[in-house]
């Protein structure tokens, strides 16, 4: 019951190689197999947390690519727009000057008319004048003819109006 | 009465299985010797068995209770060693399933290796061994060696006769319980062999043999805590 002999020395030897057992074909293994599945855990991390950075940048850029749409066409509006009003300006311009230079051979050829035109009536009313006189000065018969003549020029004058 | 009486001794008596003879020397091999032999196969055999054919996915019952055993024995050990033990873990694993194989062999009507004084001697010479190295290892040989005059310079002969006591009472304790519930036991078995040594064997062999292991395991990794503390 109480003995104690070189048992004593076996039990210790027996424990040793039970730690080796324990340690070498229990524990090894499993704590292997649970790094292991750390390891993979972590490595999904990894990835999702590098697809997501992924996806940020091609939000990022697809944003940006908006919004530089948007500026090329906001200027594009306004160029067009300030080709437009340049434009409008000149055609407003050139109309003008058109319609000025027309208002103005408009003017100089009615008031040649006019000249012209004056011009002829004085013409005739030299001529009228002349053939009165030449025919007062041919009749010469006191103021029954003249009354007559001058009946007759009047009616002339009014005829010719 | 005398009939029993020696029936027990019988049954008390650690038996020499066999003696091994080198040339003029003998070295007899005890039964507890032979019965560890069988928990470590036993141990062995449970490892190779809960180890084989492990997966990261998908994962069979088997391996699942293999990692669920694995993961448990080592928190437990863990968080009464605390943190900085953490390298005297896996022997302390190996302990407590030792004993606690051991101890439960009781229930196939073999004698546990426990019972035997050797084994549990040999068990506290080395948590004894491991709890000196654990404070040499931390503190170094000036540490440790100052470590015997703390809290005073007066208490040094107590601290010094603590490396004495303090395996001497693992061992007895040990020893102790398994040997009186090993009495116990074939007493009961003795006197009504049916029925009636069943919830006794639950009690004596499972329960007290399980604490044992535990008791044993705590106290060794309360002794490794101290020796390493400052």
């Amino acid at each position: 019951m109480l003995r104690l002999d070189i048992n004593l020395v076996f039990t210790i030897i027996n424990l040793l190689i039970i730690y080796f057992i324990v340690a070498k074909f229990l524990f090894k293994p499993i704590k292997n197999i649970l790094a292991k599945r750390q390891e993979e855990i972590d490595k999904q991390y990894a990835d999702a947390k590098a697809a997501e950075n992924q996806a940020m940048e091609l939000k990022k850029q697809y944003e940006d690519s908006v919004k530089s749409i948007a500026d090329e066409k906001a200027a594009a509006v306004n160029e067009a727009r300030t080709k437009a009003g340049e434009e409008y300006d000149r055609i407003v311009a050139d109309a003008k000057t058109e319609a000025d230079k027309l208002m103005d051979n408009a003017k100089k050829l009615a008031h040649m008319e006019q000249e012209k035109s004056i011009r002829q009536a004085q013409e005739q009313i030299a001529d009228l004048v002349v053939e009165a006189t030449a025919k007062v000065v041919a009749s010469g018969q006191g103021s029954a003819a003249d009354r007559e003549l001058y009946n007759q020029f009047l009616a002339k004058t009014g005829e010719q109006q | 009465m005398e009939g029993l009486a020696e029936e027990l001794l019988a049954e008390l008596n650690c038996e020499t299985v066999f003696t091994i003879h080198l040339g003029s020397i003998d070295i007899p091999i005890a039964e507890s010797t032979v019965i560890t032999w069988v928990v470590m196969a036993a141990i062995l055999l449970l490892s190779i068995f809960l180890t084989s054919n492990l997966k990261v996915h998908d994962i069979s019952r088997k391996q699942l209770f293999a990692e669920t055993v694995v993961i448990k024995l080592e928190n437990f050990v863990a968080d009464m060693i605390g943190e900085e033990g953490r390298a005297y873990v896996p022997y302390l694993c190996a302990v407590i399933l030792y004993i606690g194989f051991a101890n439960l062999i009781g229930l196939f009507g073999v004698k546990p290796p426990t019972k035997d004084l050797n084994v549990t001697a040999a068990l506290a010479l080395m948590s004894i061994i491991l709890v000196q190295y654990a404070g040499i290892h931390k503190k170094g040989v000036k540490g440790w060696l100052k470590s015997f005059k703390e809290p005073m310079a007066i208490v040094t002969p107590i601290n010094i006769l603590e490396v004495f006591i303090k395996p001497l009472s693992l061992c007895m304790r040990l020893f102790g319980n398994v040997l009186g519930a090993f009495v116990i036991m074939e007493l009961i078995k003795i006197l009504v062999p049916v029925a009636i040594p069943v919830p006794f064997s639950f009690y004596f062999d499972i329960f007290d043999g399980l604490i044992q292991a535990y008791v044993f395991v705590f106290l060794t990794s309360l002794y490794i805590k101290e020796s390493m503390e400052e």
